[in-house]
């Protein structure tokens, strides 16, 4: 895959920047450049695939939230291409925006590195020496045949300005593992709230599936997380990639199971990504990302290169102080290095 | 890899026209053919650097009618590129009196000829059985093979039996995991029919364990030992019991008894009608836990609207998707004909 690294990075916007313009190099976007939202400037991507456009805006935005003020990347796969004024309309794309937190850490941020397989374009940022936060957007790798496909990835998503979801609920505060009830739900499945596939609805319209996660707001989710599809499940969604388990339990168990004592090997397990269909509340496999994978970090530490040309990294930290960040243990992703 | 069918099945690339087998006895004869390349007019051959080496083939008791047979086959696989060497030994034991018609099959990491059948170097401390039949209507059967290993399916009335021998696709390196084998029949209990109908039948990657000692299938430690595997503890009641206790290894996600998760129900087909497949995964949570690789060709797929003998075709692989023994409503197994 294509890669691109930088340290000592001085500003959000200038990750941003350079994200957009290696994704639309090396990953098949279009830029479609920027626009201002009141002092944050909007980046914009945008592609089409099979007659269907899809755009994805950044935005650097702090959020003031509770006594905290948080740093980060808001992020949207939207219909239309984004603008100040449609920024926040919710019939228009995601209906909840992507989050990519930094963890109240201003820069300078130790490093990036980006990768590109040439669909897909990966960012995994290191706010912290080992301390990483992500951001990925594509299409997944299709089983079956549909319209749609898109995906957008971050690490939390926003309920509503200023209210991070997932860790509001549990946590209370911020993006932070600041307390034991927070510590056990970003070990299991609070890094994956934010993702985000574009799918036909049964209706046939084009929809935006939420995956990995859980809320109290009608918008459930369920599979690769806790939840089993019977359980109170409405209408369509995806799931995926959730460490903490999934339809098929690869993460249950053998992902647990891994390392090898004896080779201190660890498989990477792939990204499948499921889709609740309404009609009998099952699951149905919809596809899965390419060159991108979850893997035990038991065995490893961030940046190691493994199996030849896999790099992996942990969901936050794999250790650390969880005051900073979250303390995620064995969870890891990989990305493939080279192709 | 390469693969046989017989007559009486109509579906896969590259097959032959052999006649199906009508005894535990004609099935190791065809087994053995097809393994060896001697196959008359075979399309499908092995390629010759993966063609398996008779070592020693016993008939100590020809069957007749009226006479029950006895036989040990003693084989020797080269790997894909012919320089490895992967033992697999299968005793037909044709018993008129007891009404049984299996093979036992055990894998060893050495051949002795001077030793008996259950003494050979780095056997399996507990072989694996499969049931077959003295058929004269035929049971038609599905070989696929490599040099690595090889997989039947010998289907009887309604009945699909099915058992891999030979090396898994292993997470390691040659070094690390020097002789990686999987075995796998579809019981563990000597005395078992085809047409038995029990959770004492189970195929190899969706299998019953009777204990630590006892399992249907078996897979080979880095440190030399045998590890028994299976996702259900063996019964012959009628109902799939709900727990796995004395086994020391697993297949994913077949063994989806140990969740609430329950795969088969919860999974259904794809978007456009089609079926995916997943690898199956081989791994244990014992003394740290390790994760050994996937069944070579054997992939899980939905049961939920398939139907056994369809078939899956993704590029230009096909796979062969058949129930497990005599159930038609659990996990489908989906194997590569190639």
């Amino acid at each position: 895959m294509a890669k691109q690294t930088a340290t000592n990075l001085t500003s959000i916007d200038a990750i941003i920047s350079a994200f957009v313009t290696f994704a639309a190099a090396n990953a098949g976007f279009t830029n479609n450049g920027t626009v201002v939202i009141g002092s944050d400037t909007l980046y914009r991507l945008s592609r089409t695939t099979a007659t269907i456009t899809t755009h994805w805006g950044f935005r650097n935005e702090t959020i003031v939230q509770t006594s905290r003020s948080d740093n980060g990347i808001t992020s949207r796969m939207m219909t239309v291409l984004p603008t100040a004024a449609n920024w926040d309309t919710v019939s228009l794309g995601q209906r909840k925006k992507s989050r990519t937190g930094f963890f109240d850490l201003i820069p300078n941020y130790p490093s990036y590195t980006f990768y590109a397989d040439g669909t897909n374009a990966y960012a995994v940022i290191e706010v912290r020496t080992n301390l990483f936060t992500y951001l990925c957007i594509g299409n997944i790798t299709k089983i079956g045949t549909f319209t749609g496909g898109a995906f957008l990835q971050a690490t939390d998503d926003l309920q509503s300005v200023g209210v991070w979801e997932g860790y509001q609920q549990v946590g209370g505060n911020s993006p932070r593992n600041n307390n034991a009830l927070f510590s056990t739900r970003g070990v299991t499945s609070a890094f994956l709230y934010a993702n985000y596939v574009r799918h036909h609805t049964t209706g046939g319209t084009l929809d935006f599936m939420r995956f990995g996660g859980q809320d109290s707001l009608g918008d459930q989710n369920f599979g690769c997380g806790s939840l089993p599809p019977m359980a109170g499940s409405i209408g369509n969604f995806v799931s995926i990639v959730d460490v903490n388990d999934c339809q098929l339990n690869y993460w249950a168990r053998p992902f647990h199971a891994a390392p090898s004592p004896t080779t201190l090997r660890s498989p990477i397990f792939v990204p499948y990504v499921f889709r609740q269909d309404s009609a009998t509340l099952r699951a149905r496999c919809i596809g899965f990302v390419e060159n991108f994978g979850a893997v035990n970090m038991s065995s490893l530490n961030p940046k190691d290169l493994v199996n030849t040309d896999w790099r992996v990294f942990p969901l936050g930290q794999k250790s650390g102080d969880n005051t900073v960040g979250p303390v995620t243990g064995i969870y890891g992703y990989a990305f493939k290095e080279i192709p | 890899m390469s693969m046989q069918r017989s007559v009486g099945t109509t579906v896969g690339p590259g097959t032959n026209t052999v006649a199906d087998a009508t005894s535990n006895f004609d099935a190791l004869d065809k087994l053995k053919d097809f393994l060896t390349g001697v196959t008359a007019g075979n399309p499908v051959a092995l390629p010759v650097i993966e063609r398996w080496t008779v070592l020693k083939d016993d008939v100590i008791t020809a069957p007749t009618p009226s006479v029950s047979g006895n036989r040990e086959l003693y084989l020797r696989g080269p790997g894909l590129s012919g320089t490895d060497a992967i033992f697999v030994n299968i005793k037909a034991l044709d018993s008129i009196s007891s009404n049984v018609f299996q093979w036992k099959i055990s894998m060893a990491t050495g051949f002795d000829g001077g030793q008996t059948f259950d003494n050979q170097p780095g056997a399996t401390p507990f072989a694996s059985w499969l049931t077959l039949d003295r058929f004269p209507a035929g049971m038609p059967f599905w070989f696929i093979a490599s040099g690595r290993r090889f997989i039947c399916i010998f289907k009887v009335v309604t009945t699909y039996v099915a058992c891999y021998a030979g090396w898994y696709l292993p997470y390691a390196t040659p070094t690390e995991f020097p002789y990686p084998g999987y075995l796998g029949g579809n019981t563990s209990e000597f005395g078992n029919r085809v047409d038995t109908t029990n959770y004492e039948m189970g195929n190899f990657y969706d299998a019953p364990v009777k204990d630590f000692n006892e399992a249907t299938g078996s897979l080979r430690h880095r440190d030399g030992t045998w590890k028994s595997v299976g996702s259900y503890n063996s019964s012959t009641g009628a109902i799939r019991p709900s727990s796995v206790t004395q086994v020391n290894a697993f297949i994913q996600p077949f063994d989806w008894r140990r969740s609430a998760i329950t795969p088969e129900y919860f999974l259904i087909n794809n978007a456009d009608g089609s079926y995916p497949v997943f690898p199956t995964v081989l791994y244990t949570e014992q003394s740290g836990g390790n994760v050994y690789g996937e069944l070579d060709g054997v992939c899980y797929t939905p049961s939920r609207g398939n139907s056994t003998e369809s078939t899956i075709t993704i590029g230009s692989d096909v796979y062969l998707v058949i129930d497990n023994v005599y159930r038609a409503t659990e996990a489908y197994v989906a194997i590569l004909l190639k």
